[in-house]
């Protein structure tokens, strides 16, 4: 009987609990989540060491001396690429400006590199990853995040530790995008489907990883077609690849084309990531 | 020692949730070992701890996911878990079959109450199809993922003394 009675006073504990959680004001709603996060960040550090020492044992093509250096030098070439990227931007703005506008060359961006230790949000409702670098290293929410391929999403939430990477194949996503030439391609639309190990369920369920809708219907397009970030909206610098045009095709509306989007990182194993810090130049030279 | 354990488990269960890969096959849904830890609650231990796992459980979840509102994940656990404890005496609480046909029944309702919560708060635009895939990956997911988290909550429990054999007529061990 007693104890019924203190299941009873549990219960009604456990509602009053679930009421303040649910009503909870956002600053400590996010409090909670960072530290959350932050407690959890060495374990998941370790299990994501561990799962990548698995698979490293079962890959044939493993060089111990290469592993050693592949961050260093991934983060050179993403660097580089980075610049490449951005002076094809700055250049095809020069030419569209030049005229009308004193255009600055746009500042280089830093790059702060990080390692992947979260795969997947705990939920399965969204894209992400989580990357072992947060507030204290200068990650802010809404930067870009890159690898040495291209882009890869935008920090959707930071604490103190870690960041919480919103792919761009999440179904939410949504980017503006362009072709090489300049002109406006349209927007890329995430399907919400992980790539790089969708392949099992194409057997079953065919799932195109991501779009490109609003495509002008006078652009002739073409099956391979690199498409980069426009820039509009202020969260992904310009310049930077996304990927390139697969079977493009007429709306079903008629209005406009509409075309699948391959990715350009795969991003079926990523271990290392690149939050580019819109607000610090780069290095000028690197070492 | 029954906290501790309870800590030890909803720890380690967070963690291998959140780190395990979720593979295309089931829809990209995790593995849903919080909630299987749950249910091991409701069904083998009493209704103040499956409280406690579902509030600390459910918490840690939903901070730890990208968009569910704090709370979400407490609130459905809680109900699954207490539900759960209706049929305890009607099953074998010890059979494999009993943990796996209740996680699964319980991992695809959840699932199911938060899609339809994200969709309204325009949250998620995964299709009906995904998510209709997503269900099934996460029922089967939780089949087999449920037998084992009660194995090993189970083991430990009993490692540490927090439940007790007791002779049943058919020889089996039951805790008391």
């Amino acid at each position: 009987m007693a104890e019924r009675v203190n299941n009873r006073y549990i219960v009604g504990i456990v509602i009053v609990a679930v009421v303040v959680l649910l009503n909870l004001p956002v600053p400590t709603s996010n409090q909670l989540r960072s530290a959350s996060r932050d407690s959890i960040e060495p374990f998941e550090s370790v299990f994501s060491f561990l799962i990548h020492r698995v698979r490293d044992v079962f890959s044939s093509d493993i060089d111990n001396e290469a592993q050693t250096t592949v961050p260093g030098l991934q983060r050179q070439v993403a660097d580089l690429e980075q610049r490449m990227q951005t002076v094809r931007a700055l250049e095809q703005e020069n030419e569209e400006l030049r005229s009308s506008l004193s255009f600055q060359k746009r500042a280089r961006f830093e790059l702060i590199p990080c390692e992947v230790i979260g795969r997947d949000d705990i939920s399965g409702w969204w894209r992400t990853i989580r990357l072992n670098r947060g507030t204290r290293n200068g990650v802010s929410t809404n930067m870009a995040v890159v690898t040495v391929n291209g882009l890869i999403g935008r920090v959707h939430s930071v604490s103190r530790t870690t960041s919480d990477v919103l792919l761009i194949s999440d179904s939410t996503t949504r980017i503006s995008v362009k072709f090489p030439d300049g002109r406006l391609a349209g927007v890329l639309k995430g399907k919400g489907v992980s790539i790089g190990s969708e392949y099992p369920i194409e057997v079953l369920y065919p799932m195109s990883r991501m779009t490109v809708d609003f495509i002008d219907k006078r652009i002739e397009l073409k099956d391979g077609t690199e498409v980069y970030t426009s820039g509009l909206g202020g969260v992904y610098p310009p310049g930077v690849k996304v990927g390139v045009i697969r079977n493009p095709r007429l709306h079903d509306s008629a209005l406009f084309f509409s075309a699948d989007l391959a990715p350009s990182d795969p991003m079926n194993d990523l271990r290392f990531a690149f939050v580019v810090n819109p607000y610090t130049p780069g290095p000028e030279v690197i070492p | 020692m029954n906290i501790v354990v309870m800590i030890l488990l909803i720890g380690g269960c967070v963690i291998a949730q959140g780190t395990l890969p979720q593979l295309a096959i089931f829809g990209y849904s995790p593995v849903p070992a919080v909630q299987a830890l749950v249910l091991y609650y409701a069904l083998v231990r009493k209704p103040w701890m499956l409280l406690v796992v579902a509030l600390g459980g459910g918490i840690l979840v939903d901070a730890l996911s990208v968009g569910v509102q704090i709370g979400v994940s407490t609130f459905c656990f809680a109900i699954a878990g207490v539900l759960a404890t209706q049929f305890r005496h009607l099953v074998f609480s010890d059979s494999i079959v009993t943990a796996a046909v209740f996680g699964a029944i319980a991992a695809m309702v959840i699932n199911v109450v938060i899609y339809i919560m994200l969709l309204n708060e325009g949250l998620t635009q995964i299709s009906i199809a995904a998510a209709g895939l997503k269900m099934v990956g996460v029922g089967v997911l939780a089949g087999v993922i449920s037998p084992l988290v009660f194995l090993i909550a189970r083991a430990l429990d009993r490692m540490v003394g927090n439940i007790e054999y007791q002779e049943e007529f058919d020889g089996e061990n039951q805790p008391i």
